[in-house]
């Protein structure tokens, strides 16, 4: 019997690619967050991520899963590393509409290099309803470059069985490695 | 007698393979590919033994029919091994038949009939000599699509959403197939899961086209897979944590599914 | 990157200067936004200023957090006591635009003096 009392599963991804949203879905509680205002004109965004965002689910019997989103610009990824360390998985979730989600998805896995290889992992693409291209097999294609065979699917965080169907597949894969 | 054609009516044009000197290998792998690939050709191929044709698959370097009594097919595809004299030109298949380079042929030809005005397939009269591998088919009713015999799978992608969502048990077999090639005892008894429900999943994946499938003669020497650990509710213990994280079971992750409300409709 | 306006630039780095001055004991001070964009750095941290600009506003972000939850407000400043020195960090409202100053000091400084100094700085920067 585990006798640990919490798990975390971690949001990361572009900045608009919806993880506090993601993390809103699921939590049992509202989620902390730590928007503040966007001075980047560039993110198109009023308000941005730079702390953390927290939620978590409780299992009964005093445990619970907690959810962290990182925040998403490159330079928090200090941030990354601290949060997903020990995380039972990662989702990552690009934004189809920016201008390069192939290299936005390439900057997390060499972020998360050293983690992927044992971590359960997933990857959601948001927006390709309006923007399919790349397209879901472009993204795949990269990562099987990577010699890696992630779960690649095509969600939309509002809504929440997209959500859960991307954990899903993340606890799917944290069951093969019992 | 293989035959790649489905079993649902199509309004699609017939063209027909006529096969000649095959091994029994090479006209299993062009069945199958035939069966796996039908999505991506646009035209519904049969695998002809005598008359009528529009492409020559060939496995020797001359067709078995009388000079001068063939109208030329679309096309002639001839299966050569690979150390063999002009192995690497163009119309040639090299062995072991290789699924993609198949397909791609196939397309070729059939941009060239689309571009062409329908015409009455070439007819090959009986053949003065008899062919060594092939023997005229019996008339066989409408094969069902099945699960090629014997074969393994992998994924080589995975499935889209809609073969994930309201599934209780598809990522789970996702999962294992995304690990190594199984066959359909080993994946059942790997992920508990009934076989129905695995070649179920199996012959959607194969119609969604991303499963790498290797047949029975193809199959390469592959680690015994790990046997599955006991799967009780809740009591199964944690056999090998991979990383530093915290102990992590079965009883552990149900509770997570049941807390989030992940339903499945079946 | 960052857009500020140019007044927020200037003013901040004559804080920054001023304090660098004023404060016995402090090596380095260093004026964010409230998103971890650094705007200004005086002295020498030891570290690159838009790293600890974007570090010290999650800090910030997250004692934010941490502070409305517990019923207690906003908070105006937070502190890393280490081994070496400290780190203090005032969360400022300037006209409408909200940035962190960070001031990275020795064992020597002491606490009060620099709350008082970054007080009278967000009040100065207010009133011009």
């Amino acid at each position: 019997m585990a006798t640990l009392n919490h798990l975390k599963i971690v949001f990361t991804g572009t900045p608009g690619a919806g993880k506090t949203t993601a993390i809103g879905a699921l939590s049992d509680t509202p989620p902390v967050v730590t928007d503040v205002r966007n001075t980047d004109a560039s993110l198109g965004k009023e308000n941005t991520t730079v702390g953390l965002d927290f939620g978590q689910v409780d299992l009964g019997d005093g445990q619970f899963v907690r959810l962290f989103g990182t925040p998403g610009q490159l330079r928090f990824e200090f941030m990354w590393q601290i949060i997903a360390t020990d995380a039972l998985g990662l989702v990552i979730l690009i934004d189809n509409s920016r201008p390069n989600p192939l290299d936005d998805l390439a900057i997390y896995l060499d972020a998360y290099k050293d983690l992927l290889p044992t971590m359960s992992c997933a990857v959601g693409i948001g927006r390709t309803i309006e923007c399919p291209l790349p397209t879901v097999d472009d993204f795949c294609d990269m990562l099987a470059a990577r010699g890696l065979l992630f779960p690649v699917l095509a969600v939309d965080v509002r809504k929440r069985e997209d959500v859960l169907t991307l954990v899903d597949t993340v606890l799917v894969q944290a069951e093969m490695r019992l | 007698m293989i035959s790649p054609s489905s079993t649902v009516p199509s309004d699609r044009r017939e063209l027909k393979l006529l096969v000649q000197n095959l091994t029994d290998a090479d006209l299993a792998k062009a069945a199958a590919f035939l069966r796996i690939g039908r999505e991506r050709l646009k035209f519904d191929w049969k695998i002809v033994y005598s008359g009528e044709l529009d492409v020559l698959m060939l496995g020797s370097d001359e067709a078995q029919t009388v000079r001068g009594m063939v109208d030329d097919p679309v096309a002639t595809l001839r299966v050569v091994d690979a150390h063999a004299a002009g192995a690497e030109t163009s119309s040639h298949l090299v062995r072991p038949l290789e699924y993609e380079r198949f397909i791609e042929m196939l397309s070729g030809v059939e941009r060239r009939v689309a571009a062409t005005p329908a015409a009455a397939p070439a007819a090959t009269p009986v053949s003065s000599k008899p062919s060594l591998n092939t023997t005229p088919p019996a008339p066989a009713p409408p094969p069902a699509v099945v699960l090629p015999p014997a074969a393994r799978f992998r994924l080589r992608r995975w499935p889209p959403l809609a073969l994930l969502q309201g599934y209780r048990y598809h990522p789970r077999l996702a999962s294992f197939l995304s690990a190594r090639h199984l066959d359909l005892d080993e994946l059942a008894r790997l992920s508990n899961v009934g076989k129905e429900e695995c070649q179920e999943f199996l012959l959607a994946l194969m119609k969604g086209e991303v499963l790498d499938v290797e047949l029975a003669g193809a199959r390469r020497p592959e680690p015994p897979p790990t046997p599955p650990p006991v799967s009780t509710a809740g009591t199964t213990s944690p056999r090998r944590p991979v990383s530093s994280s915290p102990a992590i079971d079965r009883g552990l992750l149900s509770k997570i599914r049941l807390s989030l409300g992940l339903t499945w409709r079946r | 990157m960052s857009s500020v306006p140019t007044f927020l630039s200037q003013q901040a780095r004559q804080v920054a200067q001023s304090l660098l001055t004023a404060i016995e004991g402090t090596r380095a001070v260093v004026v964010a936004t409230a998103d971890g964009f650094d705007l200004v750095q005086v002295g020498y941290s030891g570290v690159e200023a838009s790293r600890l600009a974007a570090m010290v506003s999650s800090f910030a972000a997250l004692g934010d957090a941490a502070s409305r939850e517990s019923g207690l407000g906003t908070p105006r400043c937070l502190v890393i006591d280490s081994t070496d020195g400290r780190l203090m960090v005032r969360c400022m409202q300037v006209r409408d635009h909200a940035i962190i100053v960070v001031v990275v000091t020795d064992k020597t400084a002491l606490l009060g003096l620099v709350w008082n100094h970054l007080a009278a700085a967000e009040k100065a920067m207010n009133a011009e």
